[in-house]
């Protein structure tokens, strides 16, 4: 802090200047520089220029007569400066003129120091008028700080866009802010407690209920609880809010409102979309499941059995028996890669074009039926869905059953192999086969025969069966239905189907396929009678 | 995202490692990018290295029948190689390792490194 003398006579303001330099203040607080005026309008200027270049000026000793301004008009105008008139003036005055020293105190003087100036008084005077500016500064600059926090705290609340209402434990507002205006469209102020809020906003909700049920027994600050409520605003629409909870010392409570109209909405939509696509999936499922095969044939030449566990999200699997005439019958079984809808599209597509009476399958050319052999079945299969054509590729296995003779013959694309069970529980592997069908021939299809006696089981699965995993972890896999191929195989092949669908379900339980599962059994009985 | 494969340039081959599960999401996050793999001039042959690949479902399958399908399209060779255990049993099944150019499995014959 710095002192500024002001008088007219060069020889005092040394004599003081000397003083002040060997003063003792009490406290040992010296000042950081003396600074001097000749007159009222020179320390008023080097006031003005002190405040700009940030040199705090502590205290004033100010001469009462001088030349121009003089003392008293000097330190009216020092007073009248919002920027100086915190800095203490001491007067110097010769006699002891009451009248003016009482214009001087009237004036804003602090104190007055009479010439000549002793050592003692004036140490003292200085001392108590610096320790003053000194407490003023410090309560003003607590003072500008309390402000700019509160300055702050008021900008996060008018710009903050959440809703922010501190309420009583009885419901009556202590303080909303700028942000539920621009929720709710009432402006600040309309609603003196929750109640009217409620009332005139929430006409539906049970707002001021669910706080008084949600606020905790004993101290509640800590605890904090949420709710999602419609509201309607002033222009009357209808919108919706989230209000967090929670609790102030004292127990008032503190609502955050947010908008949430537009993520509700969205979240509206997707439910909408989500359930209109579950929906085409379920009908899907519905569709191919209508198409697999009745349950029994009238022909007692053959029987068969299938069981099929579609999965979540609609496979591609489907199968199918048939007679081919009056000798034959003709099983497939196929797989469309991928799943969802597309792949039980596809699905459809070749399970029309397997129709028993097209001509994939039987050749009417020369007058007769003529049934198609299975290798030429899957070329033309081959050509008719190439890959590029879905981006979707097929296994197949394809088999036609001459019933006189018992002659299987049949081709496999990429399917799992079938597995032929003897009555006595001999299981052989069908496991000849070619590739996929939709590599446009880019390998041909060849064609395996083998006799099947009476009795005689051929099991056709995909592979969704082999790997079907349960809820903790392990696959299905091969060998756990080629055990119970084994002890069922002397059964009819209705029990042997139903046994193998009974271990599927004690293996699995209540979980859901990844991929659809499939298994169908053919048996031949014999040539008819 | 996370990733699922990474890329390295040997001479004029661009070998892509395949990672994790190749099931239908993942195709679905990585297809552009292995078309523009393709597309690029250097690019004379696509080997994809499948060593760092877990499982792969019939999605998967289709997506290298495209590959291999856009790769011939555009003039360039199309190989797989490394399937660990059981995708190697899985494209056996589907008769699918000539499709692929894989190097034949000798049976009873020790794996060649």
């Amino acid at each position: 802090m710095h002192i500024l003398i002001v008088d007219d006579s060069d020889a005092f303001r040394a004599s003081l200047r000397g003083l002040l330099d060997r003063v003792e203040l009490s406290g040992g607080a010296r000042p950081d520089g003396i600074l001097e005026a000749r007159s009222g309008e020179e320390a008023l200027d080097i006031l003005s220029r002190a405040t700009g270049e940030d040199v705090n000026v502590g205290l004033v000793l100010l001469d009462l007569i001088m030349p121009g301004l003089g003392g008293l008009e000097t330190l009216r105008r020092l007073k009248a400066d919002p920027r100086l008139r915190d800095i203490p003036t001491i007067m110097i005055t010769i006699s002891s003129d009451e009248e003016s020293l009482a214009r001087a105190f009237a004036a804003g003087a602090l104190d007055y120091v009479k010439k000549p100036v002793h050592m003692a008084e004036l140490a003292v005077r200085v001392a108590a008028g610096m320790r003053l500016k000194r407490e003023t500064d410090e309560r003003k600059a607590r003072e500008r700080d309390l402000r700019a926090e509160k300055e702050f705290t008021a900008a996060i609340l008018e710009h903050s866009c959440d809703g922010i209402a501190v309420s009583a434990p009885d419901g009556t507002f202590v303080f909303c802010s700028p942000g539920m205006e621009r929720i709710f469209g009432y402006p600040t102020g309309t609603f003196k407690t929750l109640a009217d809020l409620a009332k005139a906003v929430f006409p539906e909700a049970t707002l001021v209920e669910d706080a008084t049920d949600n606020r905790p027994e004993g101290d509640p600050v800590g605890h904090v609880w949420s709710g999602i409520y419609p509201f309607v605003d002033k222009n009357r629409l209808s919108r919706v809010c989230q209000i967090h909870f929670s609790y102030m010392p004292g127990g008032d409570q503190v609502m955050n409102i947010q908008d949430v109209t537009f993520l509700e909405r969205q979240k509206r939509e997707l439910l909408k979309k989500q359930s209109r696509h579950q929906k085409d999936l379920e009908a899907a499922a519905e569709i191919q499941q209508s198409l697999l095969p009745r349950r029994f044939s009238m022909n007692p030449a053959f029987r068969f059995a299938w069981e099929f566990r579609p999965c979540e999200t609609v496979g591609g699997d489907i199968f199918n028996v048939f007679p081919l005439g009056p000798s034959h019958v003709g099983l497939y079984m196929l797989d469309v890669s991928g799943h969802g809808v597309a792949s039980s599209l596809v699905a459809l597509s070749v399970y029309n074009f397997m129709h028993y009476q097209r001509s994939t399958l039987v050749d009417r050319t020369t007058g007769v039926i003529e049934v198609a052999s299975p290798k030429d079945v899957l070329t033309r299969l081959d050509w008719e869905f190439p890959f590029f054509k879905f981006s979707k590729f097929f296994t197949i296995v394809y088999m036609v059953l001459e019933l006189p003779t018992g002659l299987l013959t049949y081709a496999n694309a990429g399917h799992p192999a079938p597995v032929a069970a003897a009555p006595d529980g001999r299981l052989e592997p069908l496991d000849q086969r070619g590739t996929i069908i939709g590599l446009e021939g880019f390998a041909p299809f060849e064609e395996y025969s083998r006799r099947l006696s009476p009795g005689e089981k051929v099991l056709l699965y995909s592979d969704g069966l082999v790997d079907f995993q349960n809820a903790a972890g392990d696959f299905f896999g091969e060998k756990r239905l080629l055990d119970v191929l084994s002890t069922t195989a002397s059964r009819p092949v209705t029990e042997v189907v139903e046994e193998a669908g009974k271990a599927l379900g004690r293996f699995g339980g209540r979980t859901k396929p990844r991929d659809d599962i499939s298994l169908l059994g053919l048996e031949y009985l014999g040539p008819a009678a | 995202m996370e990733e699922h494969f990474r890329v390295r340039i040997e001479a004029d081959s661009i070998i892509v490692l395949l990672d994790g599960e190749i099931v239908m999401d993942m195709i679905q996050e990585c297809k552009m990018e292995m078309e523009n793999l393709l597309a690029r001039d250097e690019c004379r042959e696509m080997v994809v290295d499948l060593s760092g690949v877990t499982f792969m479902d019939s999605s998967g399958v289709g997506f290298l029948i495209g590959l291999r399908r856009r790769a011939e399209a555009a003039g360039r060779r199309f190989s797989l190689r490394n399937p660990s255990p059981p995708i190697r049993k899985l494209l056996d099944m589907l008769k699918l390792s000539d499709f692929f150019s894989l190097p034949p499995v000798l049976e009873d014959a020790a794996p060649v490194e």
